[in-house]
């Protein structure tokens, strides 16, 4: 009932043809490593760039979580979990490692996917968010994102950028709202 | 009901209180300001959105039916709402359908618009909001006082006695991070017996069927990855044509509104997870028609950033609940006499014209230009306020003749001069009001002018 309707109204009272105006190529930012890890530590990511290796940094920071997610790192990660996994158990995770295909220089984010994450809500519901990315997959800006990630392809995707946080009591930052409280993203080949 | 001008008076009573609003809020327009500076195709980027949504405008219809078709290849159910109450009634629908009880709810102004949570409650629905403003003000039983900080009026000592209250935290304390944390554990027992999850949409993608979600705190994925039932509400305009052009929108909105380069979250959904529901409800409510107003249709290309409200002289020393409405600030102000113009008739008058909105808005809309045009389009519909016709047709007159607008000038000053104070200051002169008249200049400037620039001709 109310899509005809809406339709036609639109229709009615739509103005004359306006056209779609091109997205020109800026001048791009070359040194996209320094600029990702100085744009993620902005926001409150820790940034592993000087060839620490993952059992390093599990072992020196994350020496209380018991039950780690890590898909692609079997070495590491002891829990399996698929799409169908009960959120009971999936809330208990606390700490998840994927391996992320595109991070952005100008924002510090990256990139995951249900495909990496095996069940969308586990890069939200785990307590510490810790992602490996290769320095070759950093681009300038969200236009490169855009352009470089088949995003349609997958039923869900999703930019992280930092560790859950918000500025909702008294403009006060707070990080751990909702989502991870940690995001650490290690820079290797 | 109390008009702005009223309610701001209320809150400006408190001054302490109304400085701290004002900073808070100021604070954020500053952040970004650093934020757009560091981009240096800034103001490029503003002018490719402003153009991509008035391409839009031009062919909504088209682009929500390829969003239709293309969403519906991805199996989701797209529903489409005429206005509030059928929006309201067909997220009921879904949700008695599968005899859902319990959903939660991210920041969504199309819901608060639609009264969504009062209808479901009233259904005997529990709707939790998972924003932590949100949440806040839903204890309180408040409407949001800001699009993108809702609980911006309130202060930490407020908070710490209403979680004391309804989550039973710690007497007096008033630690922001103790708080957010007992918020963090409430809301995560919420998120695992929700039957549903409802979204607002910051975009839809015509050419993708998909919509992006933009949260810092990570509220509306918990939400829609925990319960089974997802539905994305969203206000017809806010379709975009294809995927770049996401590149250009998510690069503007974050920094606009809080100063980040981009939200924590911006989350992509194209597809239901397993044996789940996915839903879009497209609304218009009064939309299609605001279509039709030349003057005014630039307003639907507000992508919710907030920015203006953070510039705002007028709103940071008014609240946002002065303007009695959903949207507060000087976008609110340019979309409310659209919804009811005898209403929010005060509202294009809530605002200095000094322009700093338009020149905030990521999207450049002619924000303060609409609420010049709104004013006039409240006089010819004989809304004004009989202090306000009174007062513009006695200087219309004055303006009008030379002779009568030499005198009156002349006269005001010697008035101005040797008149007693509750002569000047009366309830009559809005301009006495909470401040002092300037002090009287010793010559007209028409006299001034003749003294210093025809010599100078000479």
């Amino acid at each position: 009932m109310g899509r005809i309707k809406i339709l036609e109204n639109i229709k009615r009272n739509k103005p004359a043809v306006v056209g779609l105006p091109e997205i020109p190529g800026f001048n791009r930012e070359e040194k996209v490593v320094g600029l990702f890890i100085k744009n993620a530590s902005v926001s409150g990511t820790r940034c592993f760039s000087d060839g620490q290796s993952l059992n390093e940094i599990i072992q020196r920071d994350f020496t209380t979580a018991k039950n780690i997610f890590a898909p692609d790192f079997p070495e590491i990660g002891h829990l399996s979990v698929t799409e169908k996994t009960d959120i009971g158990i999936l809330k208990n995770i606390d700490l998840a490692i994927f391996r992320s295909p595109l991070g952005v220089a100008e924002n510090g984010a990256i990139w995951l996917t249900e495909e990496i994450s095996h069940h969308r809500i586990v890069p939200f519901i785990t307590q510490h968010l810790l992602v490996v990315l290769s320095p070759e997959n950093i681009v300038p800006t969200m236009h490169e994102a855009y352009e470089n990630l088949p995003v349609a392809e997958t039923g869900f995707g999703v930019f992280v950028a930092g560790p859950s946080k918000t500025a909702d009591i008294e403009q006060s930052l707070v990080v751990g709202a909702q989502g991870a409280r940690s995001l650490g993203i290690l820079i290797t080949t | 009901m109390k008009n702005h001008a009223k309610k701001a008076a209320a809150f400006i009573a408190n001054e302490p209180r109304t400085d701290w609003h004002d900073e808070s809020l100021w604070m954020v327009r500053k952040k970004r300001d650093k934020a757009a500076s560091q981009v240096k195709e800034w103001e490029q980027l503003r002018n490719i959105a402003s153009q991509i949504k008035d391409h839009v405008l031009s062919n909504l219809d088209g682009y929500l039916e390829t969003f239709e078709k293309n969403a519906r290849k991805n199996g989701v159910q797209v529903h489409w709402a005429a206005d509030a109450d059928e929006h309201n009634k067909i997220v009921y629908g879904i949700l008695k359908e599968k005899g859902i009880r319990h959903v939660v709810k991210s920041k969504s102004m199309l819901t608060e618009e639609c009264h969504l949570n009062p209808f479901l409650e009233n259904n005997n629905i529990e709707i939790i909001d998972t924003d932590l403003g949100e949440r806040i003000i839903q204890l309180l039983e408040e409407p949001p006082s800001h699009i993108v900080m809702p609980a911006i009026h309130l202060k930490k000592e407020e908070i710490s006695d209403l979680f004391n209250k309804k989550l039973n935290t710690e007497k007096d304390n008033y630690d922001p991070k103790y708080l957010t944390e007992a918020a963090r554990q409430h809301l995560r027992d919420k998120f695992l017996q929700a039957g549903a999850a409802i979204t607002g949409v910051n975009f839809a993608i015509a050419e993708t069927g998909g919509v992006v979600v933009c949260t810092n705190e990570g509220n509306a994925d918990m939400g829609v990855h925990a319960a089974p039932v997802q539905i994305h509400c969203m206000g017809i305009e806010k379709i975009i044509p294809a995927m770049e052009h996401l590149g250009v929108f998510t690069r503007l909105l974050a920094r606009s509104a809080t100063g980040q380069p981009i939200t924590i979250y911006t989350a992509h959904h194209h597809r239901p997870k397993i044996n789940g529901e996915m839903h879009i409800v497209m609304v218009d409510n009064g939309r299609s028609e605001h279509l039709g107003k030349p003057d005014f249709r630039n307003a639907l290309k507000c992508i919710r950033c907030g920015a203006c409200m953070n510039t705002c002289p007028i709103y940071r020393r008014s609240g946002g609940h002065s303007y009695n409405y959903t949207v507060p600030g000087p976008i609110g102000s340019i979309l409310t006499p659209r919804v009811d113009l005898e209403k929010y008739s005060d509202l294009p008058f809530a605002s200095s014209l000094c322009g700093s909105c338009s020149d905030v808005c990521p999207v450049k809309i002619d924000i303060h230009e609409q609420l010049y045009k709104w004013r006039q389009h409240v006089s010819e519909h004989h809304l004004l306020p009989t202090s306000k016709k009174t007062a513009l047709n006695f200087s219309a007159k004055i303006l009008s003749h030379q002779s009568l607008y030499k005198n009156a000038g002349m006269l005001a000053k010697t008035f101005l001069k040797i008149a007693p104070r509750f002569l000047i200051y009366h309830k009559y002169n809005e301009w006495g009001k909470e401040r002092e008249m300037p002090d009287v200049p010793t010559e007209s400037f028409k006299k001034w002018y003749r003294r210093n620039r025809m010599k100078n001709k000479k």
